[in-house]
Formats: structure tokens, C-alpha cells, sequence
């Protein structure tokens, strides 16, 4: 067990050291696609949090991105807050609003939790849409102005990964600790979590409001690679592509959700790059992947080095 | 220790319980008989809160329970074991144990700790305690019928709880499960002084352990009281153990 501790936490090293040694190696384009795909990446994962950790259908989490984008645009914009107050209101923010969201939803039995975060979701997205004289509406918020060292991609990226490492670290602390062994247990078998004293519904709402709160430091970062934010970032389309995101990296895994962030954006812009219908090719895959990988990528890899089981057993 | 005085339920115009009365001694060991929609099913989950009462009282050591949320009835000390097998499949027998063992002590809303590490010997004395240790590592979902019932209780167990209701505990089991399953209630009861609260369709099994066995018919209590006296009582001869025999 402690020999396996020490080859992940090798193995991380070396990836990390990888990924910190990017900016001398990828151009200027490639090093702006991969702090794109560390933030979906941020953004995937604390779905899964409540989707593959905590069974809850979560079908419109993109709502605490924008929330996350558009608190920090705002508080930079309109209330000249400095960069790093804005920085951590993005997530408390979204924090709130999950919490808001979430006393309204987290009774509900599953899917018309999600039916109903999509509704509130959607009221959310239409009140940033329309709204002109505050968001900007439909044109969103441009030139978020942001400190100087903080203006050269490298600068960008560096912040992004220090920031997507700290979060995914925090992320990974809590799906081991109690409570995520406890949000595990719910989602396998809310009747037995119950009747060993769980506060079922109460534990699903903490649970959204750590991945509300995630989300937004993506929707932050976002501004700070993009300088805007616009309501197409809490538009229910995204909160379905980070859903497959999770689905196709594997939902049962930690990093399969930044795995699958990778590869649908790898996929939108290299295919995208030689036809538009490259949602075409997306949907072939998924397909393919429900099929014959159910538990994702990640599923696969795990069952070949024999990691962690996750039989896909009925009933569950 | 456990009261349970003119409790009523109806479902639309169904009755399933009328008259329910019950008297549960602490360190005694209980059976509720009664024919096939009897309403024992509906009696317990009222005691469990997953079912709230119309009228009467259900209280326990003293205090009213009736009608609030499993998860409190919980943590005042009734532990329950489904009678449909009740786990978390995708999670170890260790991990099953371990999850219970957390949230009995509050630990549910640590975020940052290990899980892994805690309540380790805790988990490992109950695995002990029902025999399931060396099942350990094994997922749950791919148990055996009988072991997934005993980490049903296991898992009852690790509440702490100091009455332990069992709902069928037997059913489904083979012979030698069925042996087993009984030697762990007795052995429960006499090494850590649990009261034990069943029903069971298997009658002889009923008289053979129980101290009080309470008799349920259409909702009503007919009789309760030990063995014996249950066995010659004349209406429970006639309403459920097929006349005088």
C-alpha cells in the first residue's frame, strides 16, 4: 500500500514537473489550449464531485462557472475590488448560490433534482442574458483588467496551474476523507445511509455547495485566461459537455474527468480544425464508449492495473 | 425500554394497523409474528421512522419518537437490519462497516482527514464480532446472500446502538445461514447486552429464541407475552398457528 503511495506520488511529481515545464517547449498557442483544458478540466471534476461521488444528477453545474466568471469580472469591473478579493469572491459566490439552488433541490429524488437544477439554472443564464444594465447582457463583460504580472501567457499559465493543482489537491483530500466516504455511501444506498444516522439530505447540499464552490475558482480563472465573461458560459450546453466530459474520462475515477476534458477539447479544436461537424466524431465516441467502456477510460485503466474496483453492479 | 401504545396507520382507506401495541424489555429479545399483511412491516417502520404514525405514541427510553426522521431515531440507539439486503455494493465489507462506524461517531462532516485511516480497530472489532474479518477486502455487491445479510447487521451494528430491530433476518437464507444468523443474535445479545427487536416468518426459529413474542393481527395486537403462554393463548391458535394443534 505505502509503495503504491510513493509510486502516484512519483508519478505525480514527474507529470507536475511536465506541466510546469510547458511554457518552454509549446508555442503561444498551445500553452493558452492547455490552461483552457486545466480549467474545463477544474471545472469537470468538481461535477464529478457531486455526480460520480455523490450519485446526485447534477445536469446544469455550469451555472456556479459562470457565477464564479462573472462574480470575479464584476467585483473587478464595477467595484474596482483588488485582484485577489475578487479572486476569492468568485467561489464563495458560487458557493452561495449552490447553496441557494441547492435547499430548493436537494430533497428531490434524482432526476427531478436535475430536471429542476436545469429550470434554475436556466432562470439564472436568462437573468445574466438579459440583464444590460449590470452584465452586460448578451455581450457579456470584456477587458476584465488584471494585475500586471499577470498579463504574459506564461504568467497565465503558471497562475492557472498552481491554482488548478491546489483546488484538484483539496478536491482529491475531500473525496477521501469521512464525509466523502459518507457521500459515497449515499449515493450507493441513500435508505441505508439514512438508518446509520446520515442526514442525507443535508450531506447532498454541503456536497453541491464544495462543488459550487470549485467551479467557481474555475469560472475565475477562465476571466483570467479569456479577460470575459460572457452568459454562454452558464448556457445548459456546457454543463452537458463537462457531463461527458465525466462520463467519457470515467465518473468513477478521480482524474477521469480532467482526462475527458482533454479530450473533448483536444477533439473540438484538432477535428474542428478539418470539419465543423466534429460533434459528429464526438458523438460516435460516446456511443462507442457506453458501449463497450461504461465506467470511462479511466474504468478501463483501472480495471488493467487491477487499482480500484468498480464493478458495475446492479441494484446500485 | 421501547413502547408502543394504540398505534394507527391507514393508507387511504387500508388500515394496516389499528390497534399496534408493543412492550420491548431492556436486554430481551422480541419476535413480532403475525400472518402475511399482518402490518409488521408497516409497525417497524414506524419504529424507524420511515413511516409516520396517524395516532398513538411509540416512545423510546422514555421519549417520543414517533414520527421523526430515521437518521435521529438512529442516533438514539435503534439499529436496523433490512430485511431486502441493504448495503453500499460498491463499496468493500471493510468500507461498509467503516462508513457506519464514521457517521455514528459525527464524523460525517470531516472534509480533510483520511478515511482510510479512521476508526480502523473500531471497524475491525465488528467485522470480528459477526465474522465477516477475513471478508474483508472483498466488494460488497459480490457477497453471498447470507454474508451480505450478516454485514447487514454488521452494519446495523456499528450505529452502536442499543436495540438492534431485525426484519426478517432469515429470509432467503440457507439452513446453515440460518444457523449462523442465529447463533450471532444470541451471541449479540449475551455478550453485549443488545435488545433485539424481529419478525420471521419461521416460527419454530420465533420459539426458539425469543423471550416475548408479540402476535399481530389485521393491525391489531392480540396477544404478547412469553412463549408458552403465546403458544396456548386460543386466538393465536386460531388467527395464525392453524387451530389447536
Amino acid at each position: 500500500m505505502r509503495g503504491n503511495n510513493l509510486k502516484y506520488g512519483l508519478f505525480l511529481a514527474v507529470l507536475l514537473a511536465a506541466f510546469a515545464l510547458m511554457p518552454f517547449v509549446l508555442s503561444r498557442f498551445y500553452l493558452y489550449f492547455l490552461g483552457t483544458i486545466l480549467v474545463m478540466g477544474l471545472l469537470a471534476t468538481s461535477l464529478n464531485l457531486v455526480l460520480g461521488y455523490g450519485g446526485m444528477y447534477q445536469f446544469h453545474h455550469a451555472v456556479f462557472y459562470g457565477a464564479g466568471a462573472y462574480a470575479f469580472a464584476l467585483a473587478t469591473t464595477k467595484g474596482n475590488w483588488p485582484f485577489w478579493a475578487s479572486m476569492a469572491l468568485a467561489p464563495v459566490f458560487s458557493a452561495l448560490l449552490g447553496l441557494l439552488m441547492g435547499l430548493i433541490t436537494v430533497r428531490l429524488n434524482k432526476l427531478y433534482f436535475g430536471m429542476l437544477q436545469i429550470s434554475l439554472g436556466s432562470l439564472v443564464w436568462a437573468l445574466v442574458y438579459r440583464w444590460y444594465s449590470f452584465t452586460g447582457g448578451d455581450d457579456g463583460i470584456h477587458g476584465v483588467p488584471l494585475p500586471d504580472w499577470l498579463t504574459t501567457p506564461k504568467a497565465t499559465y503558471y497562475f492557472v496551474l498552481v491554482l488548478v493543482t491546489i483546488a484538484l489537491f483539496i478536491m482529491f483530500r475531500i473525496v477521501n476523507s469521512p464525509f466523502g466516504k459518507i457521500f459515497q455511501a449515499i449515493r450507493d444506498n441513500p435508505t441505508r445511509s439514512e438508518a446509520i444516522g446520515v442526514n442525507v439530505a443535508r450531506h447532498q447540499l454541503v456536497g453541491l455547495i464544495i462543488a459550487a464552490f470549485f467551479a467557481g475558482i474555475a469560472g475565475a480563472l477562465f476571466v483570467v485566461i479569456e479577460d470575459t465573461a460572457v452568459p454562454d458560459l452558464m448556457f445548459w450546453n456546457l454543463s452537458m459537455e463537462i457531463l461527458i466530459m465525466c462520463l467519457l474520462g470515467g465518473w468513477f475515477s478521480f482524474s477521469g474527468p480532467m482526462l475527458g476534458a482533454a479530450m473533448v477539447m483536444g477533439l473540438r479544436t484538432f477535428a474542428g480544425m478539418f470539419t465543423e461537424y466534429w460533434t459528429l466524431i464526438l458523438g460516435l465516441v460516446l456511443m462507442a464508449l457506453i458501449f463497450f467502456l461504461p465506467n470511462g477510460i479511466m474504468g478501463l485503466f483501472d480495471s488493467k492495473t487491477g487499482h480500484k474496483p468498480a464493478p458495475d453492479l446492479p441494484g446500485a | 425500554m421501547l413502547e408502543v401504545h394504540k398505534v394507527t396507520k391507514s393508507f387511504g382507506r387500508f388500515m394496516a394497523a389499528s390497534d399496534a401495541n408493543l412492550s420491548v424489555k431492556k436486554g430481551s429479545i422480541v419476535a413480532v409474528i403475525g400472518p402475511n399483511g399482518a402490518g409488521k412491516s408497516t409497525l417497524f417502520k414506524m419504529i424507524t421512522g420511515h413511516l409516520k404514525p396517524d395516532g398513538g405514541t411509540i416512545s423510546f427510553k422514555g421519549k417520543d419518537i414517533g414520527g421523526m426522521a430515521p437518521h435521529d431515531i438512529t442516533r438514539m440507539g435503534i439499529g436496523l437490519a433490512f430485511q431486502i439486503v441493504n448495503i453500499f455494493s460498491r463499496m468493500s465489507v471493510f468500507e461498509n462497516v467503516q462508513a457506519a462506524v464514521l457517521a455514528n461517531q459525527r464524523k460525517m462532516f470531516n472534509i480533510f482527514g483520511r478515511a482510510s485511516d479512521m476508526v480502523i480497530p473500531e471497524t475491525l472489532a465488528i467485522l470480528e464480532s459477526v465474522g465477516l474479518s477475513s471478508k474483508a477486502d472483498i466488494i460488497s455487491g459480490t457477497l453471498s446472500h447470507g454474508d451480505q445479510k450478516v454485514l447487514e447487521m454488521a452494519i446495523a451494528l456499528s450505529t452502536r446502538p442499543e436495540m438492534l430491530i431485525l426484519d426478517e433476518p432469515t429470509a432467503g437464507m440457507s439452513p446453515e445461514e440460518t444457523s449462523v444468523c442465529i447463533d450471532l443474535v444470541k451471541k449479540l445479545r449475551t455478550e453485549q447486552g443488545l435488545t433485539i427487536l424481529f419478525c420471521e416468518h419461521d416460527i419454530e426459529l420465533v420459539f426458539a429464541i425469543s423471550d416475548e413474542i408479540m402476535v399481530l393481527r389485521a393491525g391489531e395486537t392480540i396477544v404478547q407475552g412469553p412463549p408458552e403462554q403465546v403458544r396456548e393463548n386460543e386466538a393465536v391458535q386460531e388467527a395464525y398457528l392453524g387451530g389447536g394443534s
